[in-house]
């Protein structure tokens, strides 16, 4: 029997699939939204339910907790970082969930979390995490989504917490099928201390991913590298964002999107130094490479300062065309065009998470070579 | 000039020993017509009735207050709930005949600009000027050499009357009235403001000024400027703007549009000094043709609220575009400004430079939008954004939008924020300046952009406006 905290939420993610918009405010005065939400619309009329998490885990069991949210949901909650009143995509997760998994880490560990299949007839496929790392822990964790096939709307929601001076590198690798639409969103929490080295990898489908950092306690710290490739046909919609609410925080947010052939991407967020964040430290870069024409690639990262006590903000853009030297200098060396492209790709997409340590920075690289080489 | 206007108006101004003094409170003028209550088409049929326009502004105007009730309020506009259409005067006509004497203006209007130097920087340095007050244009005089020249300076109802194939041409054409509610409502209530043509090849050597003065409280200002020059002219507008201190507030939703031929070059320039009780709305754009050039500078310095984006479209092979904007936020304010240009032909190039400065509680907004379609091949855009945010209590938000679909583009955009330091503080305290005094001087510095391109006597008058802005935290002179 599923537990009463998710029964309820799963309601109110049907009633919000029904009553709230995909987002409560345009993106600018010029631009209604980013994300194409019309492609998700068919997905979201009958949800069904989910009939298991699509969660594989691969831990130390000394080490980590691993459970259904169902069967202790007094530890830690569900719905907390992301809301399901917070919109009509998010609410649609709710509403086919069958269960969240926990996963609690208790001492210096590897984890990885595999996106698997299995999970029925349902027209959106929910996959929900929490990821806790205890406080003063030291853990890699690896979440691959990228062996999965189905004929679904795929989300894949973290609502993660990172404990005092806890360090947490995480890599998240995103690949969903051909014409398979799919839903990210990503929220970490960071206590005094906690220091976080992110990763992101995407490509393929049309996806809206959300990936928003809350640097809560002081001197919290964030890395964060986000790369996507946009190719023919597909459309990707990346948002990362970082929240100063405790004092003397600091973060580095890049984004990056490659896009080929008529693909479109957009490479965009949000950097917030709060009146409580007194004294942080943020620079937030985001661009986009159109290799091809018919691409269309946006950039737009933003910045919201509410005090004057601020160390450094500043952002940074740069749509750059695929430059001529670049390729002059490869063919002098022998590649052809179609090689040099890939390979400036591969350039661009490892150097996002180069930030990362060395085994998760391996199993990216071999996700990039899979990618374009196999 | 007549003997009869004061020449020493400058030194005077230099005098003032504060904002509020500046500015003055709001004094009684007489008008002759005053339209108030909801808009609906009477009250645009009334205006287009008084002001003899033929049909087809009228249906013009009419179709625009079409668009204005059935387009959306926009959802990120905050502040202007304050705004009661029905409460404000849609037109105001001052009891005043227009004319190209100062003195035979009444001595209340006449005031106004005396009180601003205008008229002895009109004799100094203008090539003409159109000073619009309220709703109506109350003088407008341009130099003999410039109408030998074929140049046409006038009141754009005159404009209407005179050219109409001109102003059919370009009017509400350039930025239309469905783009938002608020572009749709001005173009059903405009009324007063300038109309510029420059013929093929004249440079006009002495900038054109448009001034804009609001006289009382509830008025609503819907002055219109339209700039054309032809192919391989020149020409520099500056418009000046300004109100009295007012018991409640006014409402000005103003539009400019410029249309540069071939080769043309415009320099539009806005020293926009409302006192703190206007909310200020303007809506700019221009097109700029083959090998033109646009140049927007705008100085965002008084009013409540203002939201305001020079857009340039970018629309011939080669077209560049400058747009500067500097606002400053003086608590507990909100300046809402930015820039957008769209690249929509070959090797166009384009920057935008935004400086803000948020002091005492106030907030400033950079929101800017750079669009490069397909096509426009090997073009160029740059974006610069500094925030300066001068105490613990103000703030500043940059929202830019970059969106390129073109891959032999190139787009940058850098902004950052940042604080005035103890060590600044520090350095000028060491040199004999209070606090207030050193942050007029750093605002005075980042204004240097729009300063250089203005005469002497506005670079000392805006020098002497910030100082006042900022002596209220400090104490200068």
């Amino acid at each position: 029997m599923a537990s009463e905290t998710i029964e309820l939420i799963r309601r109110m993610g049907r009633e919000g699939v029904k009553r709230l918009e995909y987002q409560k405010f345009g993106d600018s005065p010029t631009v209604k939204y980013y994300t194409k939400w019309d492609l998700y619309s068919k997905y979201l009329e009958d949800p069904g339910i989910c009939t298991s998490v699509g969660l594989i885990v691969k831990s130390d069991v000394e080490k980590v907790g691993i459970w259904k949210f169902s069967s202790h949901e007094d530890l830690y909650p569900i719905g907390k970082l992301i809301r399901p009143d917070e919109s009509k995509i998010v609410a649609s997760h709710y509403a086919a969930l069958r269960d969240a998994l926990v996963v609690e880490i208790r001492d210096n560990t590897d984890v990885e979390i595999r996106v698997g299949d299995g999970l029925g007839s349902s027209s959106i496929h929910s996959r929900h995490i929490i990821l806790v790392t205890k406080k003063r822990i030291k853990a890699n964790v690896t979440i691959d989504a990228t062996n999965y096939e189905n004929d679904a709307l795929e989300t894949l929601f973290i609502e993660g917490y990172l404990g005092k001076k806890s360090k947490l590198n995480l890599l998240i690798l995103n690949n969903p099928p051909e014409n398979t639409p799919s839903i990210n969103i990503f929220r970490f929490a960071l206590d005094d201390g906690a220091d976080l080295k992110y990763g992101y990898l995407g490509s393929g489908g049309y996806m809206h991913h959300q990936n928003d950092l809350f640097l809560l306690g002081e001197r919290a710290k964030v890395i964060s590298g986000a790369a996507f490739v946009s190719g023919p046909k597909q459309k990707i919609d990346y948002v990362g964002s970082v929240v100063h609410e405790g004092p003397r925080g600091e973060s580095h947010i890049t984004s990056q999107g490659v896009i080929f052939g008529d693909g479109y991407g957009v490479a965009r967020g949000l950097a917030r130094v709060t009146r409580s964040g007194d004294w942080s430290k943020t620079v937030f870069e985001a661009g986009v490479i159109l290799m091809d024409e018919g691409g269309k690639g946006y950039a737009s990262p933003m910045l919201e300062i509410d005090t004057g006590n601020v160390l450094e903000a500043r952002h940074e853009a740069r749509e750059a065309r695929f430059g001529l030297e670049q390729l002059f200098y490869l063919a002098t060396r022998g590649f052809n065009k179609d090689e040099a492209r890939y390979l400036l790709t591969y350039g661009i997409l490892l150097n996002q998470v180069s930030h990362l340590d060395g085994e998760l920075l391996e199993y990216a690289d071999g996700f990039i070579r899979d990618m374009f080489f196999k | 000039m007549t003997e009869a206007v004061k020449t020493t108006d400058i030194e005077e101004i230099l005098k003032y020993t504060s904002v509020d003094e500046l500015y003055g409170w709001e004094w009684e003028y007489a008008k002759e017509i005053e339209i108030r209550g909801r808009i609906t088409r009477d009250i645009i049929e009334e205006i287009s009735r008084v002001k003899k326009e033929p049909d087809w502004m009228l249906r013009l105007r009419l179709r625009a207050l079409d668009l204005f009730y059935r387009l959306p309020m926009p959802r990120w506009l905050t502040g202007i709930e304050e705004i009661d259409l029905e409460e404000l005067a849609a037109y105001v006509k001052p009891k005043a005949e227009r004319t190209e004497e100062w003195t035979d203006l009444p001595e209340e209007i006449r005031k106004a600009y005396e009180k601003l130097g205008i008229p002895e920087i009109e004799a100094r340095f203008l090539s003409g000027l159109t000073a619009v007050y309220g709703s109506e244009t109350v003088y407008s005089k341009m130099k003999e050499k410039l109408e030998e020249q074929g140049v046409i300076i006038m009141p754009i109802e005159d404009a209407v009357q005179k050219y109409p194939d001109l102003i059919k041409r370009y009017f509400a054409r350039i930025f239309p009235p469905s783009d938002h509610k608020f572009a749709a409502l001005h173009v059903a209530l405009w009324s007063g403001g300038a109309f510029v043509y420059v013929p093929k090849g004249v440079k006009v050597e002495q900038p054109i000024e448009a001034f804009f003065f609001i006289g009382g409280s509830l008025e609503g200002q819907f002055e219109h400027t339209l700039v054309v020059a032809d192919e391989g002219s020149y020409v520099h507008f500056i418009e000046g703007c300004s109100a009295p201190l007012l018991k409640r507030y006014s409402f000005h939703d103003g539009m400019v549009e410029l249309y540069a031929a071939r080769n043309a070059h415009i320099k539009f320039t806005t020293l926009q000094n409302w006192s703190r009780d206007i909310i200020n709305f303007n809506n700019k754009r221009g097109i700029a043709k083959e090998g033109a050039v646009i140049e927007w500078t705008e100085g965002s310095i008084g009013s409540k609220i203002t939201y305001t984006y020079p857009s340039t479209i970018l629309a011939g092979r080669g077209a560049k575009t400058s747009n500067i904007v500097i606002g400053i936020a003086n608590g507990p304010y909100l300046k809402d400004t930015g820039s957008k240009v769209i690249h929509a032909a070959p090797e166009t190039a384009s920057r935008i430079v935004s400086k803000s400065i948020s002091n005492n509680g106030g907030i400033s907004v950079y929101r800017g939008l750079v669009r490069i379609n397909k096509g426009a091949y090997n073009s160029i855009a740059n974006v610069e954004c500094d925030s300066l945010i001068l105490d613990e209590s103000s703030l500043a938000y940059t929202y830019p939008h970059n969106q390129v679909e073109e891959p032999t583009a190139t787009v940058s955009h850098e902004a950052k924020t940042g604080r005035l330091s103890e060590e600044q503080l520090f350095y000028m305290a060491s040199r004999g300046l209070d606090e207030g005094e050193a942050k007029s001087l750093i605002v005075i510095g980042m204004l240097k952009e729009i300063l250089s391109d203005l005469p002497l006597e506005f670079v000392s008058i805006l020098n002497r406006v910030i100082q006042l802005e900022f002596s209220e935290v400090g104490g200068v002179g």
